[in-house]
């Protein structure tokens, strides 16, 4: 990362020679654009559905209007309902069904508005990975800076049903940090979120001292973090003593199955925490007493942890759409003209966007043992 | 023995064959000497004594020289009859109505008036023959006098898109930081795009930068630039002449796909010792060449470094004097970059010659960042106070890269009809980046005590590795057919190795956090077999036909292919030529890179299983005219397909991943075509050339984009001016102009969120639909320069240089990116870097 910011820091120093360029007449036309990506997890698909403004009229918005949509399971047409126009996040039209949608379905998109071509696109629903067995143990460097940790997941799994889908697993922490008053005769709580981005190192053989056959297929080099909007201290609903106390925070890294088949293997993730942030959250680390986990004002914090595996089962289609998406984020080089650039990936033929299927199975929540 | 073995044991036995008994059985005519025209024979006696050759006009030399043997000069066997320049020159031009008279390393020639001077159809292959000097007493000679080019060779060979430079060519042209750049005088050639700005790139041909064949003294090299590509790697002091092609490329050529850079350095003065030292802003030269054994053993050494390290070393201690310590930081850092060229000549017997060359060239970048820990705090002052034996964090980045080669060549000559050069050579290319970090954590009790230490180190190495045996024959078996056949094994070895080490001290305990070593080692063996005849048919039309087969095999993959070859030229008269070729090209080895700058993170890796050959097939043809008043016009015209060529598509990251790089890189195909214009005029003191291509450059990549679509190196169009004019013999001006359409990037086209008024609504809702949608604005600059020369009382030439970069300082775009402004409107941003840079530089020639 240090790299990539002093060379950031280079192209900041150039930056100061700047100018203005036209870009007008070098830009596509207005397309439709639409996003449907079903799975399990939820009893209700959105399908999204705009018509988008090119770059060159960016103060001028395209409305979306006289929209149609369909989807065919199996080719029998599902029933959609018209939500309200979201506007804001997203300003275009927005449908939802309930339909249930079954490992091997045959999907079929239709979306038109008017003045376009149809948008047309088809997916077949994956059949789900079967939860494996797994195993974990800590990174023992963990023990001299709480601020770097590393856990070791293996998974030992049979054959995945069919080897046209994507697989990967999740690793999902959720973290909450409590800090207890003592008032001499009492503690009063309050909750904060220890903010630990997992990133996944290498998967392969995970032993960090010698991890000799390093494999790096990681799905996402960066967490999804479902963070509040801010790191402050939260009060509400505080209980005092120790415990598990909502809100948490979840902190997801990704990483692929081996080969993206999952055929009958053991497979080993490394995942890292870092939890910079943490220090930020202690009003005086310099009074922390390690030993007694309080301060020398009569604070004392509760970190908890608890985690779970989720396994996915991608179309080809989801699996594209997520990958491209996490490799826009590390995209500022190919941005500037500096490094091979990639697309918005796309699977819907005269439009834009994805239409595609997932799956998902998941273990319980647990706790990582010392 | 499987077939791999059998193979290249066979394509050994035939190199060894082709050595020992192919000649024998071609070599039977017995030695006769070539006739040569006089102003051949001017050309021979300039390289041979290192002299320069002044005359009028009016003066034509192009008779056919039939006068006395001039030994060594024209005669290249070994053991040729060797004599002094004077006796040289008397024999050359008696009775032939010229008198010459010498000026230190001068020869003035003179219209005599007892024989007429017979002016015939001009030679086809002139040389180039520099006027110049201090010579007032001579002035009335000296306006008249001539600078002869080589730009008529284009109507009398057979190939397209051949361009031959020699050293004054390149010498002669604009200089940057007081170098002369070969690189950057290709760039000026048609159908030549440079890329990036001040760069040494070359995109030629819708080619991706890493398809073209360098070869210095015949070995390959990879590594090409100094300074991140500001300065290629060929020292022009050293250089004696370079083939450029960019297509029509002959059958001895092989193993890169857009374009050849045939580079020969000099041999040294087998008589007299000779040299220059040239001094600059930033680098200074220093060549010398002449005899260790006269006429037996001639040595030629030349060697440049940039002194840059010497200014930024003791520039950034007195900066951490005056402003570290009120921070508590402190700034380290040096470049430097050198290359030497060394080439040994030992003429064994009148058949027999034997040659060493040496090269090595190599960039070190270092720079450091300390920052010290805070004891105390001044409220009143509000400055800190810094223990300046306690540091808390300290960052060290190395980068370095160069190459190294050796070749030891043996020229054979069985006679005038049949000659031949072995080469046993090695090639070395090696780029290295280092980044540590440290940091060490205090318990800030008074004194404060050290608590713990992280430490991440970061080496990343790439090399590569080429022993190369190769046997080239030239044999001429009758008046109208020109042999040339060969073969060549090499042995390749690539290892990018990447090692990461992180751990922590505390209190004496170590704990490792990551400790990955991962190291490939690919072995890759390539041989090819050649054959190419140059072939008169009638007096109007040359064909040259050639084939090369060549195979590469790597672990348990094995590739081979033929690579037809076909040139034909027809006259049209005496002054118009129309030319075709067809060329079919294999590269077995890639250059993978996450970046499209020239950073030594980058590796060569070969084909693999996956990995497949890049191939490319390109047809030309044009028209190539001398036209009355000394100008000529050339237009030509090209396409060309390329096959199995691989871009990068994973995620971010400055080295590409060497465990799965394979994976990593999606296979595509491109296509380029268009036509080039090549114009010039050449005057008494005037030169102008005009050179202007209009082309397209297209890639399909199906993984990226579900069709073709432009490259990021399409330009559309490009044209290039330079001059120059010799006012006086003490003072000449050059001036050259670029001209490109800006090259394209990938940004965002459509936006599916657009009422948002943040610089936000642009990240996060924006699409990106078409590849390279975007062009940059046209690229244009203004080079100018002048030389002023003087003779030194001793002869030697002295020349003050001084060179304006980009004259009226436009700040051509680097980079480039779209935002937003106040008004919902999105505006591209172009971002420059480079301003005008003056250079003044001292050169003098001994």
């Amino acid at each position: 990362m240090k790299k990539i910011l002093y060379m950031l820091s280079a192209l900041a120093v150039l930056s100061a020679c700047e100018y203005e360029f036209e870009i007008e007449g070098q830009m596509s036309d207005s397309q439709t654009y639409v996003r449907f990506v079903t799975s399990n997890v939820s009893d209700t698909t959105l399908l999204f559905i705009q018509a988008t403004t090119p770059l060159k009229d960016g103060s001028h918005p395209v409305v979306t209007q006289g929209e149609s949509v369909q989807v065919k399971v199996n080719g029998t047409p599902i029933d959609f309902e018209k939500l309200e126009d979201r506007g804001g996040e997203f300003a275009g039209k927005v449908y939802a069904t309930t339909h249930r949608f079954n490992p091997g379905d045959r999907l079929e998109l239709e979306a038109a508005i008017p003045g376009r071509k149809t948008a047309t696109a088809s997916a077949t629903v994956p059949q789900e990975f079967p939860q494996p067995k797994w195993r974990y143990w800590k990174d023992p460097s963990s023990a001299y800076d709480s601020n770097e940790s590393g856990i070791c997941f293996e998974l030992e799994y049979d054959n995945a049903p069919g080897s046209s889908g994507r697989y990967a697993v999740a690793i999902i922490e959720e973290t909450s940090l409590q800090k207890d008053t003592w008032h001499g005769d009492n503690w009063t709580g309050e909750y904060g979120w220890i903010i630990r981005e997992p990133q996944v190192i290498h998967t392969g053989n995970c032993s960090w001292y010698t991890p000799a056959d390093v494999t790096i297929t990681t799905l996402g080099q960066d967490p999804l973090l479902f963070c509040p909007e801010t790191f402050n201290w939260d009060s509400r609903g505080s209980e005092p003593g120790p415990g598990w106390h909502h809100p948490f925070i979840e902190a997801m890294a990704w990483a692929d199955i081996p080969d993206k088949t999952a055929r009958k293997g053991t497979h080993q993730i490394f995942v890292t925490y870092n939890a910079d942030k943490v220090q930020e959250a202690h009003p005086d680390p310099s009074t922390w007493d390690p030993a007694t986990h309080t301060t020398g004002e009569g604070f004392r914090y509760t970190t908890s942890y608890r985690y779970k595996l989720i396994f996915y089962s991608f179309d080809e289609a989801s699996y594209n759409y997520q990958k491209a998406q996490e490799s826009d984020e590390g995209s500022t080089f190919a941005g500037l003209g500096l490094a091979p650039a990639s697309l918005t990936y796309t699977n819907i033929r005269d439009g834009i966007g994805v239409f595609g299927a997932y799956r998902v199975s998941e273990s319980d929540w647990f706790k990582i043992t010392e | 023995m499987n077939t791999k073995n059998r193979f290249f044991r066979s394509a050994g036995t035939l190199i060894l064959a082709l050595i020992l008994l192919g000649p024998a059985a071609l070599a039977q005519k017995k030695t006769t000497q070539q006739q040569l025209t006089r102003k051949e024979c001017v050309e021979a006696v300039s390289k041979t004594f290192n002299v320069k050759f002044v005359y009028d006009a009016s003066i034509s030399l192009d008779d056919v020289y039939t006068g006395m043997s001039l030994g060594m000069v024209t005669d290249k066997r070994p053991g040729a009859e060797k004599i002094s320049l004077q006796e040289c020159l008397d024999r050359l031009f008696e009775d032939s109505g010229i008198v010459w008279n010498r000026k230190g390393k001068h020869i003035v020639l003179k219209k005599g008036t007892s024989h007429p001077v017979h002016r015939e159809e001009p030679a086809p292959e002139l040389s180039i023959i520099y006027g110049g000097g201090d010579y007032d007493h001579d002035a009335d000679t000296l306006e008249a006098s001539r600078v002869s080019t080589d730009r008529m060779k284009m109507a009398v060979r057979t190939q397209t898109g051949l361009t031959r430079l020699d050293a004054s060519k390149i010498n002669s042209g604009f200089a940057i930081f007081n170098s002369p750049d070969l690189i950057k005088t290709i760039q000026r050639l048609p159908g030549v795009s440079s890329g990036t700005e001040l760069l040494s790139g070359l995109y030629v041909h819708g080619g991706t930068g890493s398809d073209n064949l360098y070869l210095l003294d015949g070995v390959p090299l990879y590594s090409t630039s100094h300074l991140i590509g500001l300065f290629s790697s060929f020292n022009s002091d050293v250089v004696d002449d370079v083939d450029f092609y960019k297509s029509g490329f002959p059958a001895r050529y092989g193993g890169r796909l857009s374009s050849v850079v045939d580079v020969n350095t000099r041999e040294g003065n087998m008589y007299e010792w000779h040299g220059n030292f040239s001094i600059g802003l930033i680098d200074g030269r220093f060549q010398i060449d002449g005899p260790i054994v006269k006429g037996k053993t001639s040595l030629n050494f030349g060697l440049r470094r940039t002194w840059l390290d010497a200014v930024t070393i003791p520039g950034l201690m007195i900066a951490n004097i005056y402003a570290g310590r009120s921070a508590g930081e402190k700034y380290a850092g040096h470049y430097a970059f050198w290359d030497m060229n060394l080439g040994l000549t030992h003429i064994i017997s009148d058949t027999d010659k034997l040659q060493f060359t040496f090269f090595n060239g190599m960039d070190n970048l270092r720079g450091s960042y300390e920052s010290y820990l805070s004891t105390d705090y001044d409220k009143d002052t509000h400055e800190h106070v810094f223990d300046f034996s306690k540091r808390q964090d300290n960052t060290d980045i190395r980068l370095g890269w160069g190459s190294t080669t050796a070749g030891l060549t043996w020229n054979h000559f069985f006679s005038d009809e049949l000659t031949m050069r072995t080469r046993l050579s090695y090639a070395r290319s090696d780029n290295k980046t280092k980044f540590d970090y440290s940091e060490w954590d205090y318990d800030r009790t008074k004194p404060a005590k050290l608590e713990s230490s992280y430490f991440s180190k970061e080496d990343n190495r790439s090399k590569v590795h080429d022993i190369i045996l190769r046997s080239d024959l030239d044999w001429i078996p009758s008046d109208i057919h020109h042999v040339r056949f060969g073969a060549s094994f090499q042995h390749h070895i690539y290892n990018p190795d990447r090692k990461a080490h992180y751990w922590l001290e505390n209190h004496d305990e170590k704990t490792v956090l990551i400790d990955t070593k991962s190291s490939q080692a690919y072995h890759g063996e390539e041989a090819a077999l050649y054959a190419e005849d140059e072939i008169s048919i009638g007096n109007r039309l040359t064909l040259a036909p050639g084939l090369r087969y060549s195979i590469f095999s790597t672990g348990k993959k094995t590739y081979h292919s033929p690579e037809p070859r076909l040139a034909m030229r027809y006259d049209i008269g005496r002054d118009v030529a129309l030319k075709f070729s067809y060329t079919d090209m294999r590269q077995y080895v890639h250059l993978i890179q996450t970046l499209y700058l020239d950073l030594p993170t980058s590796s060569w890796l070969p084909c693999t299983e996956t990995m497949k050959p890049m191939h490319s097939s390109q047809i030309a043809g044009g028209v190539y005219a001398r036209l009355p008043h000394d100008l000529h016009l050339e237009i030509e015209g090209f396409w060309k397909s390329l096959d199995h060529i691989y871009e990068y598509n994973g995620p971010f990251s400055l080295y590409p991943p060497i465990e799965k790089w394979e994976s990593s890189f999606s296979e595509g195909k491109g296509r380029a075509y268009g036509a080039e214009v090549a114009f010039g005029w050449t005057g008494e003191n005037t030169d102008i050339d005009l050179a202007y291509t209009l082309s397209w450059s297209q890639r399909f990549f199906p993984e990226f984009y579900h069709t073709w679509y432009f490259d990021r190196n399409d330009y559309r169009n490009m044209l290039n001016i330079t001059a120059t004019h010799r006012f006086t013999n003490r003072f000449e001006i050059y001036g050259g102009f670029t001209f490109r359409t800006g090259g394209r990037l990938t940004l965002a086209d459509q936006v599916i969120d657009p009422t948002k008024d943040e610089q936000v609504a642009y990240i996060y809702n924006t699409l990106f639909t078409t590849p390279y949608n975007v062009r940059m604005p046209s690229y244009h600059r203004l080079d100018l320069g002048m030389n002023f020369k003087k003779l030194t009382r001793r002869g030697n030439e002295r020349t003050w240089n001084f060179s304006i970069y980009n004259a009226y300082c436009h700040l051509n775009p680097i980079f480039a990116d779209i935002s937003r402004d106040e008004d919902g409107n999105y505006k591209g941003k172009a971002f420059g870097a480079i301003p005008v840079i003056p250079t003044l530089s001292y050169q003098l020639k001994f």
